[in-house]
C-alpha cells in the first residue's frame, strides 16, 4: 500500500483509532495484523517471508539468550545471518548472479546458459532484513537482552510506518516502544500530522513533479541533448532526496501520533561539506547500520591507511549491491568510496577534523559545491538503465550546448521553476535562515500550516502518481 | 476546546478561504455562459454553466458543439453562435436572446450527453446539436469521461445533472472516481487541473500538416450513442425543441474512401429520430467551401458568417413553433 493513496486514506485513520482505544498485547497484535495487510495489499504472498524473517530471529535471538559458549553463539548468529541473507540473496541476487555468470562464461567462450530465475522483489525486503539482522547481532554483543514475546518482535519487524522503505530501526530503541503503549500529548499528534502533511507535500508536489521531467528525458537518453541530461540529473539528485525524504517524514509522523520516535533519516544532505559528512546526513539509519555492523567490526579507519581505504571501499561495494542487484547500483557505492577515501586521505594529510553539523558559511561553500557534484556524477551511475548508458549520458553532459532540444520549452522552464524553489528552500531552511514549521507552537498556527499545505498538495500536485524510489530495494 | 480540535478548526477555516479566494477569482477570469463573451472558455465547465436565473423576456438556445463553434483567432463575437444571437435579436426585438456556446475543444458524444444533462436545469427555449460522425465513431465508448479534454466530465457529479444520466451511460463511461466528486465541487481541484494543463507541456514533435483522417463508418455503437444523447435530452427536457445538425466539413481533411462515411451522420440521424416530436435534423455538411476554411478542420471568418446565416431561418422556425 502507498502512502499516497486513496486506500491509505482509509486504512491510516482506522489503524489510529484502534491505537487510540486498545492497549497491551490487544494493541500489539492489532499493529501487528494492520502492518500485514499494510504490507501485503496487493502481494499477499510476500507477507510468508516477513514471517519467516521474523520467526528464524525469534528462534535464534532466544537460543543466543542462553547458549553460553561463543562457539554455539557464533553458530546461532551464523545461522540468522545466512537465513536472512540468502532470503535476501534469492529473491534480489539470484537473478543478477545468473545473468553474471552466463555473460562471463560467454565473455570465456564457455557458453554456460543458467536458467535466469524468475522471481518477483518483495517490497522492503533489504529494509527489514537488515533491520532484524540488527537485532540478532544485538542480542548476540549482549547489548540487548531477546525478546521473548513474538507478536512484539514480529510488530518490530513488519511495523508498518517504516517497514518498506526505513528508517532501518535499531531494536534497542524501537522494541521498548512497542512492548507498551507509549505516551503523548496533543503535542506530539499535532507534530505527527505536520509531518505527514509535510513529507506528502514534498512528494506529491516537488518529487513527482520533478520525477516527471528526468522520466521523460532518462527514458531515452541517446535522444535528449546534453543540457537536457544535466538539467534532468539535477532534478534527480533532488528528486531522489525529497522522495525518499518524504517518505520517512510520513513513516516518523506516523509513529509520532503513536507516541513512537522513529530515527531521523536525513539533514539536509545538500549541504554537507565533504562525503564524510554526507553519509551522516543521507539515509543515516543505513548509513549508521554499515558503520556499525560493517566499517567499525572491518578495523573502521583504526588499522592503518590502506586497511582504511579498502574498509571504505568494501563498505560502499556492498552499500551499493544492497541498493539494487545491477552493475550501476556497484559503481554508484564505487564511486562514494572513491571520494571517501580520497577525503580521509586528505583529512589525514591536512589533520582535518571530523566536520560537525554547524549552519553552513561562506568559507564552506567550495566544499559544499564540490561534494553535491561528486554526488550528482553518482546519481547518473543510480538512474540509469546500463553502466554503458551511464558513461554515454555524463559524456553528452560534458558538452551541453549545440543539440536541439526534444523536451518542450514550457516542461523545461517548470522543471526549472521547481528545482529553483527547491534548491533555495534547501539553503535557507538547511542554513537555519529560513523559517520552519517545526517551530510553530500555537494550534491555530498549526491548523493554518495544515490548511496551507492541503491546499498546495490539491493545486499543484503532479498529475501522475509515482511510486516512492526507494520501494523498488 | 483541546489543541487538536482547535489546530482541526484553523486548518478548516483555511481551506474555506483558499476555496472562497479560488470561487471570486474564477468567477472573475471566467465569464457564465450567458456572457457575451461567446467562445473563450477551456475550463470550469461547472461554474460557467451554473443555471442562472433569466428576465420573462430573455430567451435561451444552448448551442452543444466542439471547437467548430469557436474562433481560433479574433474575439468570440465574429463567431457563428454569435452571430446568430445578433440576428434573432434583430428578427425579434421583444425579445433578448441568449445564445449559451458550449463548445469543447476536442469535444467527444460523452461529453455533448453530460451537456444535453446539464442543459436541463436552464430550461432554454432551444437546444443546438452541431456534430459529425466522427463524434459517434466506436473507440469513443472505450475511453472513460475523465479522459475527455474539457472538464464537463465534472458535471456528471454533480446531482442535478446525475439523475438525467442514464445507467448504461455511468457504467459505460466509468463515471464513479471520487476526484471527479470532489473537482465537480471544488475550485480549488479545478484550479489544480488548470494549472496541470499549463505547465505540464508536450514532448516537441516534427511539425507539419496533420496526416488524412480516416473516418469509420456508422456501426450500431454509433446509433446507441443518438439514441443516449436523445434519451438523456428528452428526460431532461421533454418539450424543448431540438435542433441537430451535420456541421460544416472541408471534404480535403478527409480521405475520399472515408468520405461517404463522414456523409452518414445526417442520414442515420435523420431516419432514426423521424417522428420524434420538436426535433429538426439538418445537413450542413457542404455548406462552407474549402476556401472559407481557416485550417484543415475550422471554419474561418467568412465561414462562421455563412454557417450563420444558414442557420438563422431554421432556428428560428423552430422558435415560432410554441413549445
Amino acid at each position: 500500500m502507498w502512502f499516497h493513496s486513496f486506500e491509505f486514506l482509509v486504512f491510516a485513520p482506522i489503524v489510529l483509532l484502534g491505537h487510540a482505544l486498545l492497549n497491551g498485547q490487544a494493541l500489539r497484535v492489532w499493529l501487528l495484523v494492520m502492518s500485514y495487510i499494510f504490507y501485503g495489499w496487493g502481494q499477499p504472498w510476500a507477507c510468508g517471508l516477513l514471517v519467516a524473517s521474523s520467526l528464524l530471529d525469534f528462534l535464534v535471538t532466544l537460543r543466543l539468550d542462553v547458549a553460553s559458549s561463543p562457539r554455539a553463539r557464533k553458530a546461532w548468529l551464523l545461522l540468522s545471518v545466512v537465513g536472512n541473507l540468502g532470503l535476501l540473496g534469492t529473491f534480489k541476487y539470484l537473478p543478477f548472479l545468473a545473468r553474471t555468470i552466463n555473460r562471463a562464461s560467454g565473455a570465456l567462450g564457455w557458453d554456460l546458459e543458467l536458467a535466469v530465475p524468475q522471481v518477483a522483489l518483495p517490497p522492503g525486503i533489504s529494509f527489514y532484513t537488515f533491520q532484524t539482522m540488527s537485532y540478532t547481532i544485538d542480542v548476540y554483543r549482549r547489548q540487548m537482552k531477546a525478546c521473548r514475546s513474538f507478536t512484539t518482535m514480529a510488530l518490530f519487524v513488519a511495523y508498518f510506518p517504516q517497514l518498506v522503505a526505513g528508517p532501518i530501526e535499531r531494536a534497542t530503541k524501537l522494541l521498548p516502544q512497542l512492548v507498551t503503549k507509549q505516551p503523548r500529548s496533543a503535542q506530539d499528534v499535532m507534530a505527527g500530522i505536520s509531518r505527514i502533511l509535510w513529507g506528502l507535500m514534498k512528494k506529491l508536489v516537488f518529487a513527482d513533479w520533478l520525477g516527471l521531467f528526468v522520466n521523460q528525458v532518462y527514458v531515452a537518453p541517446s535522444s535528449a541533448s546534453g543540457g537536457e541530461l544535466l538539467l534532468a540529473t539535477y532534478a534527480f539528485a533532488f528528486q531522489i532526496y525529497l522522495d525518499f525524504s518524504a517518505y520517512s517524514d510520513i513513516a516518523i509522523g506516523l509513529g509520532r501520533i503513536m507516541g513512537i520516535r522513529i530515527t531521523e533519516n536525513f539533514r539536509w544532505p545538500y549541504l554537507a561539506r565533504n562525503l564524510s559528512e554526507f553519509w551522516r546526513r543521507w539515509h543515516i539509519s543505513f548509513s549508521t547500520w554499515l558503520r556499525d555492523y560493517l566499517y567499525i567490526p572491518l578495523g573502521g579507519s583504526h588499522r592503518g591507511p590502506r586497511r582504511t581505504v579498502i574498509n571504505v571501499f568494501l563498505v560502499m561495494f556492498l552499500g551499493g549491491l544492497w541498493h539494487g542487484a545491477a552493475n550501476t547500483y556497484i559503481l554508484w557505492g564505487l564511486w562514494i568510496g572513491l571520494g571517501l577515501a580520497l577525503f580521509h586521505g586528505y583529512a589525514t594529510l591536512t589533520s582535518r577534523q571530523r566536520s560537525d553539523m554547524n549552519p553552513v558559511r561562506w568559507r564552506d561553500v567550495p566544499g559544499v559545491l564540490l561534494t553535491f557534484h561528486w554526488m550528482l556524477i553518482s546519481w547518473v551511475f543510480f538512474r540509469s538503465q546500463s553502466v554503458g548508458e551511464a558513461f554515454a549520458i555524463l559524456g553528452r553532459i560534458a558538452q551541453p550546448f549545440g543539440q536541439a532540444p526534444t523536451v518542450s520549452p514550457e516542461v523545461t522552464m517548470r522543471t526549472l521553476v521547481f528545482l529553483i524553489i527547491v534548491v533555495l528552500a534547501h539553503l535557507l531552511r538547511g542554513s537555519g535562515l529560513g523559517l520552519s514549521w517545526e517551530r510553530l507552537k500555537s494550534p491555530a498556527a498549526i491548523g493554518a500550516f495544515w490548511g496551507g499545505m492541503i491546499v498546495c498538495m490539491a493545486t499543484l500536485f503532479a498529475p501522475e502518481r509515482e511510486p516512492f524510489i526507494y520501494f523498488q530495494f | 476546546m483541546t489543541p487538536l480540535v482547535r489546530a482541526s478548526l484553523s486548518a478548516c477555516l483555511v481551506l474555506s478561504l483558499a476555496e472562497g479566494a479560488a470561487r471570486v477569482g474564477v468567477r472573475a477570469a471566467a465569464p457564465h455562459c450567458y456572457d457575451t463573451t461567446r467562445n473563450l472558455r477551456e475550463g470550469y465547465w461547472a461554474q460557467y454553466t451554473a443555471p442562472r436565473k433569466r428576465r420573462p423576456d430573455q430567451r435561451l438556445i444552448i448551442l452543444i458543439t466542439n471547437s467548430q463553434g469557436r474562433m481560433r483567432r479574433g474575439g468570440g463575437l465574429d463567431a457563428y453562435p454569435a452571430r446568430l444571437q445578433q440576428q434573432l435579436a434583430q428578427w425579434d426585438p421583444q425579445h433578448e436572446y441568449l445564445l449559451a456556446n458550449w463548445a469543447m475543444t476536442g469535444g467527444n458524444l460523452a461529453e455533448m450527453i453530460v451537456l444535453a444533462a446539464r442543459a436541463a436545469a436552464h430550461r432554454p427555449d432551444a437546444v443546438l446539436l452541431v456534430t459529425y460522425t466522427r463524434n459517434f465513431r466506436e473507440d469513443q465508448t472505450r475511453r472513460t469521461l475523465e479522459e475527455s479534454w474539457s472538464d464537463v466530465s465534472h458535471l456528471a457529479y454533480l446531482p442535478e445533472v446525475r439523475r438525467h444520466l442514464s445507467p448504461w451511460f455511468l457504467e459505460q463511461f466509468q463515471v464513479r472516481s471520487p476526484r471527479g466528486w470532489l473537482a465537480a465541487r471544488s475550485v480549488l481541484v479545478q484550479l489544480h487541473e488548470r494549472f496541470v494543463s499549463l505547465v505540464k507541456g508536450q514532448t516537441v514533435r516534427p511539425g507539419g500538416r496533420p496526416a488524412l483522417i480516416t473516418a469509420e463508418p456508422w456501426t450500431g455503437m454509433s446509433s446507441r450513442l443518438l439514441d443516449e444523447f436523445y434519451r438523456t435530452f428528452r428526460h431532461g427536457l421533454p418539450t424543448t425543441p431540438l435542433v441537430i445538425v451535420s456541421m460544416p466539413l472541408n471534404p480535403v481533411r478527409f480521405t475520399p474512401e472515408s468520405w461517404p462515411n463522414i456523409l452518414a451522420f445526417f442520414p442515420k440521424a435523420q431516419g432514426r429520430l423521424a417522428g420524434e416530436p420538436r426535433v429538426a435534423v439538418l445537413d450542413a455538411t457542404g455548406i462552407v467551401e474549402t476556401r472559407h476554411f481557416s485550417d484543415d478542420t475550422h471554419v474561418g471568418t467568412e465561414g462562421h458568417d455563412q454557417f450563420a446565416r444558414w442557420l438563422f431561418p431554421r432556428v428560428a422556425a423552430v422558435l415560432e413553433t410554441p413549445s
